[in-house]
């Protein structure tokens, strides 16, 4: 059975966007509200992968990401960050600390789901 | 995009995005009055970005494309003055009310249609607004 993809996500119409056509995908999905919990879920299981956005609350998308490539357990976990339209530096952000992959808000969901297959297919979960 | 009427489901999330956006033109509507009354605008000014940025980022996703092009325009606008690497000075009142009356006549179309409408972006009210905003934008980038 596939692990549980963690989204991040302080938005919540777009957490349940991204709840609902992620499951119709057959992904099971947990969200965490804000940066802080979405840090404290990660190392309750094993996850995989993890959906984050940059602007939350507590703490940012970034000290996520720092955090997760801090852990031996999470030094692999595909990360997708969710990024301003325009941040041309948080895609560069993105990159240099370690995420799997980035799309910029606001998506289309189809092709957020094409990208979250893609990226745990190439995992080969 | 989504087919949004054939999963009831689905239907429902899009229904409570649209009423977010109801919620979204009071606060819009309360900032354009206090902007009015302030003896100094920024605090209008960050909340009314504040407000174009979080329908800039969500409403395309939800089928709304004329809408986050609005907001993307106040917020880019916005940041030249209020943004972390901001040089230019505050923009005047004027221009700001009317960007923000026209993101308010943007929700007023999203919430009676409940559907998308492009030909706002070339209508008369608007397409100069848009056209001056994006021509600073230019300039301030070049």
């Amino acid at each position: 059975m596939a692990k549980p993809i963690l989204l991040a996500e302080d938005e919540p119409h777009i957490a349940k966007l991204v709840e609902f056509k992620l499951s119709k995908e057959g992904f099971e999905i947990q969200v965490a509200p804000n940066g802080g919990v979405a840090i404290q879920r990660l190392l309750e299981r094993p996850w995989g992968m993890l959906i984050l956005d940059v602007m939350m609350p507590v703490k940012d998308g970034w000290e996520v990401l720092k955090y997760a490539r801090s852990q031996e357990a999470l030094k692999e976990l595909p990360v997708l960050m969710l990024t301003a339209k325009g941040a041309q530096k948080d895609m560069a952000s993105a990159a240099e600390l370690g995420a799997t992959q980035f799309l910029k808000k606001p998506f289309d969901p189809n092709e957020l789901a094409a990208m979250v297959r893609r990226i745990i297919d190439g995992q080969g979960e | 995009m989504l087919d949004w009427d054939t999963d009831p489901e689905l239907k429902k999330i899009r229904d409570e995005f649209i009423e977010s956006l109801a919620e979204r033109k009071k606060l819009l509507s309360a900032e354009l009055a206090a902007l009015t009354a302030a003896a100094d605008p920024r605090a209008a000014y960050e909340t009314i970005q504040g407000i174009a940025h979080k329908i800039a980022g969500t409403a395309a996703s939800y089928g709304f494309p004329t809408l986050t092009r609005a907001g993307e325009v106040i917020d880019d606008f916005l940041d030249l003055s209020l943004g972390e690497d901001a040089a230019h000075p505050l923009p005047d009142r004027e221009r700001v009310s009317a960007l923000a009356r026209m993101l308010d006549a943007f929700l007023d179309s999203a919430l009676s249609t409940r559907g998308d409408d492009p030909a706002l972006l070339a209508d008369g009210r608007f397409a100069k607004l848009i056209s001056d905003a994006e021509s600073a934008l230019s300039a301030a980038r070049s």
